[in-house]
């Protein structure tokens, strides 16, 4: 009778067609959880609410800067009027911001840090203080909450494909 | 055993089975009496005839364009195909309609909640689904189709109920651990602290697939990457069905007994079948979401796993016997019944709640009807088979 | 192994698990009851009331699982025979317990209509009865759903005031058969109010099944349910006993309607019988039936154990953690027996 294979046994490393095809399955999946990771960062949705409304920080006053042109990452320029904020989409981190004021080009390359969900960049500040990416840049805590979330149910909601 | 001698002797398996049964008859010509060529063509092919018959009289009272039509049936195939395609393989391994796609549905759904909490949008929103949906559809599949192994020959209704109990799991976990036990902090939560909310917005990925490789021709919009997808899901079928597993799922479908005796395990193989069935359903619900853009947390699972059945049924396939034309036959039909019947009662008969209670009546019925058909036309050929072998034997007795 | 092992062991092999640890979860739910301030005599007195009001839906099981027809998932077409005759009962503004009786006849005329087609259907399909039995019953739910919209129906208690046509999707049945049954000879004995009227009427129900079954055709239809071979054998016109088993069970769930109407107040239309199969069907198992073989005994515990969780569940569930569960755990539970009786292959207990 011929030897019986050690078919019983989860893992039989000992089996070279079982080696082979756990190595290949490993790298597979590993392969996969990275692409999940490197998927979970440049795909994060950032909603940057450019202000050109008065604030202060430090003590220090920075007022509204009425008719400059703004254009952020790839989107179309734009012009952003005093005491207006102006919302956009920011997915993944690297972005870009440029501002033309009074003939004076402001530019800067930042990241947003992940986490960030809600994110304020203060277009005065930015113009006084473009390289301190920290100052301009703020998160807002508080959960914009979706009230138009409806618990009605048709007659036959059920079948609405 | 090597894959060609397994193969081997099943064939042999079955040849042996049929030279013992024909025997006698080496000399006498067995011939199945058929039915007169088209009226068998009719019979056999009467669900999707009553569809045609069904959609064109809808069209018609509903006063629709054909522009908008054809651009509803468009949308409508992208984004069903996927589920549909998925419930092939189940009927390929011989356990009949998944219902247990559900489990695969919410899959999709467990993963679209958590990248909308976390704010991951398009394409690589999708794809982190995806793979989030994957290892959730595997273990539910596993065990829907361990269970299904101890209920054989009851598949259909067992997954059916099994599609019941998991909705009540994925209730647990979606209404009471999500917020407690699974951090979500997006506005996705309900206020009370915990439960997803009834209606998840998926702005982020609203038609990220759709659009991204657009094609406009005149007024209709092609959403071409969705096909590409459905394409590759098309040549995935037809290539796993030469494979040895896709085989070894075909032996199992058309005799237990005889596959198991040529060294194919039977258990494993229908298991594998709907753990397949499952991540595909996962995939595709991701698939029909996307284009939705909306998601029905608590519902849309249910009734999918019915309307794909449905849709599948329609296009002419049977319990024991699907392929790729009955998919996409089925969709256009289906779902043109479906879009249509709401406008065309309204128009007929002034209550629109009327035609959607017709589409839904029709749904079901025809479900009800191409499994009542498969079932009699099944004993038929059984009763035929019989008789035969009485003839056969009987001849042998008197020769 | 001691034999006290062995006998514990065989006990709750032959009983199910399944059926302990809910008989468990359900004693347990009791003891906490009055750590929620939950007033016992006040659960018993629902659960009472509840079983009433479901027993007679659930004793409609009986008669398929008998003659080997399988779960009768297409309880809704019983159910809608039940709707029609309640809702002509109405119609004909037949008031207090005649109209109970009233809608009883009509219902039990539709079903028997309806019940006959359904047998030979199954009849031609045999093996394969309990998927579609479902879809029928779901086809015929959707089918009545376009009818109660366009049958002509009058009474303005019934008919949308609006348009002057098509039925409400909940009627009430006060002023009709309103607790016609429940309140009958109703009384309170330790605080538990006791519904005798419901509960004598599912008696006299239970009886004329259990003195039906030891008849000679009762006695055929369980032959035909154990071995349908053997009862063709003997000469027992084997379609003809299953088609009797499929009508008296869908008259059986036409009554059962009407009792669970008049108990709960509303007549439910549309969407309301789509899903009221799965409880009597569970109700049933948990009672100890499985797929082919199933008793009177079985249909007072499982009514008494299914109403119980679910009368139990929320009230104290919502007490102790503060969260509505009651749902979810219904639906395991429930759906979970059933996935037990399916994959099971042996017979039942009691």
């Amino acid at each position: 009778m011929p030897k019986m294979s050690s078919s019983k046994a989860l893992f039989n490393f000992s089996n070279k067609v079982f080696r082979r095809r756990f190595i290949i399955r490993t790298v597979v999946a590993v392969l996969i959880i990275v692409l999940g990771i490197v998927m979970f960062f440049i795909g994060k949705n950032h909603i940057v609410h450019l202000s050109n409304i008065k604030t202060t920080i430090d003590g220090v006053e920075y007022k509204p800067v009425d008719n400059i042109s703004v254009k952020f990452d790839k989107n179309k320029t734009f012009t952003s009027y005093a005491d207006f904020s102006d919302e956009v989409s920011a997915v993944g981190s690297k972005h870009s911001l440029r501002v033309e004021y009074n003939g004076n080009v402001y530019e800067k390359k930042f990241k947003i840090p992940h986490s960030y969900r809600n994110v304020i960049i203060s277009l005065p500040v930015f113009i006084k203080d473009t390289d301190n990416v920290d100052k301009w840049l703020t998160q807002i805590n508080d959960v914009v909450v979706d009230d138009s979330s409806d618990e009605e149910m048709s007659e036959t909601g059920e079948f609405d494909m | 055993m090597s894959f060609k001698t397994k193969m081997n002797n099943f064939f042999k398996g079955v040849k042996d089975k049929c030279v013992s049964l024909f025997k006698s008859s080496k000399t006498k010509v067995l011939k199945k009496p058929t039915l007169n060529g088209t009226k068998e063509l009719l019979i056999k092919n009467i669900v999707p005839i009553m569809f045609i018959v069904i959609g064109i009289i809808g069209v018609y009272f509903s006063k629709f364009s054909a522009a908008t039509i054809v651009n509803e049936m468009l949308t409508r195939l992208a984004r069903n195909s996927f589920l549909v395609i998925s419930l092939l393989i189940p009927i390929m391994a011989g356990m009949g309609l998944n219902f247990g796609m559900t489990l695969g549905a919410m899959a999709g759904q467990i993963g679209l909640i958590l990248i909308t909490d976390w704010g991951i949008v398009g394409i690589p929103g999708i794809i982190l689904a995806a793979i989030i949906s994957t290892p959730i559809s595997i273990l539910l599949g596993w065990w829907c189709g361990m269970i299904l192994n101890k209920a054989k020959g009851r598949e259909m209704v067992t997954s059916y109920i099994i599609g019941f109990f998991v909705n009540g799991v994925y209730q647990l976990v979606v209404l009471f651990m999500m917020g407690v036990i699974i951090p979500i902090k997006s506005e996705i939560l309900l206020p009370r602290g915990h439960g997803v909310r009834n209606m998840v917005n998926l702005q982020g990925i609203r038609k990220s697939l759709d659009n991204l490789i657009p094609l406009r021709i005149g007024t209709v919009n092609i959403p071409v990457a969705a096909f590409i997808l459905i394409a590759l899901l098309c040549f995935f079928i037809i290539w796993f069905r030469k494979t040895k597993l896709g085989q070894d799922m075909r032996a199992v479908s058309s005799d237990m007994e005889v596959a198991r005796a040529s060294g194919i395990n039977v258990e494993k193989t229908r298991v594998l079948s709907i753990i397949i069935s499952t991540v595909l359903a996962g995939y595709g619900m991701i698939v029909y979401l996307q284009n939705m853009g909306t998601l029905n947390t608590y519902n849309s699972h249910m009734q999918i796993g019915m309307f794909s059945a449905a849709a599948l049924l329609v296009g002419g396939a049977s319990v024991a016997k699907a392929n790729i034309r009955n998919v996409f036959l089925g969709v256009i039909l289906f779902h043109l019944m479906f879009y249509v019947a709401p406008y065309a009662g309204k128009n007929l008969i002034g209550e629109a709640q009327l035609g959607e209670y017709f589409r839904v009546f029709v749904s079901y019925g025809v479900i009800t009807i191409a499994l009542v058909i498969y079932e009699v036309s099944k004993r038929r050929e059984n009763r035929i088979e019989a008789t035969l072998l009485r003839e056969s034997t009987e001849g042998e007795k008197n020769a | 192994m001691s034999k006290q092992d062995n006998v514990f062991k065989s006990l709750v092999n032959s009983f199910g698990l399944p059926r302990l640890l809910i008989a468990g979860f359900l004693l347990l739910l009791f003891c906490i009851a009055p750590i929620g301030h939950i007033s016992i005599t006040q659960s018993i007195s629902d659960v009472l009331m509840r079983f009433g009001q479901n027993a007679v839906l659930v004793l409609a099981m009986v008669p398929m699982i008998h003659s080997g027809c399988g779960l009768n998932f297409g309880l809704p077409l019983g159910i809608i025979a039940g709707l029609l005759g309640g809702t002509l009962a109405i119609e004909l503004n037949v008031v207090g317990a005649a109209s109970f009786f009233v809608a009883i006849i009509f219902s039990v005329l539709f079903a028997i209509v309806f019940g006959y087609v359904y047998g030979i259907l199954l009849n031609r399909i045999k093996g394969s009865e309990m998927m579609i039995a479902t879809y029928v019953g779901y086809a015929a739910v959707a089918f009545m759903c376009m009818m109660w919209l366009l049958l002509p129906y009058k009474h303005p208690q019934m008919v949308w005031g609006y348009a002057g046509r098509g039925l409400r999707t909940t009627i009430s049945t006060e002023g009709f058969y309103y607790h016609v049954l429940s309140d009958f000879l109703s009384f309170k004995i330790f605080g538990i109010t006791i519904p005798t009227g419901s509960i004598l009427f599912f008696a006299f129900l239970a009886l004329c099944i259990w003195a039906f079954l030891h008849t000679k055709s009762g006695t055929a239809m369980t032959a035909v349910g154990s071995n349908p071979v053997f009862a063709r054998a003997c000469g027992i016109n084997v379609n003809k006993i299953r088609t009797l088993s499929v009508i008296m069970s869908t008259a059986l769930g036409a009554i059962g309607i009407l009792v669970y109407q008049q108990s709960f107040g509303f007549i439910q239309l549309y969407m309301g019988p789509f899903y009221m199969a799965l409880p009597a069907v569970s109700a049933i198992l948990i009672g100890g039936a499985s797929v082919n073989k199933a008793s009177i005994a079985n249909v007072v515990i499982g009514t008494l154990l299914f109403q119980g969780i679910v009368t139990m569940t929320p009230s104290v569930m919502n007490s102790i953690i503060h969260t509505d569960m009651s749902e979810v755990i219904r639906i395991v539970v429930s759906n979970g027996m059933i996935l037990y009786a399916l994959t099971r292959k042996s017979e039942a207990t009691l």
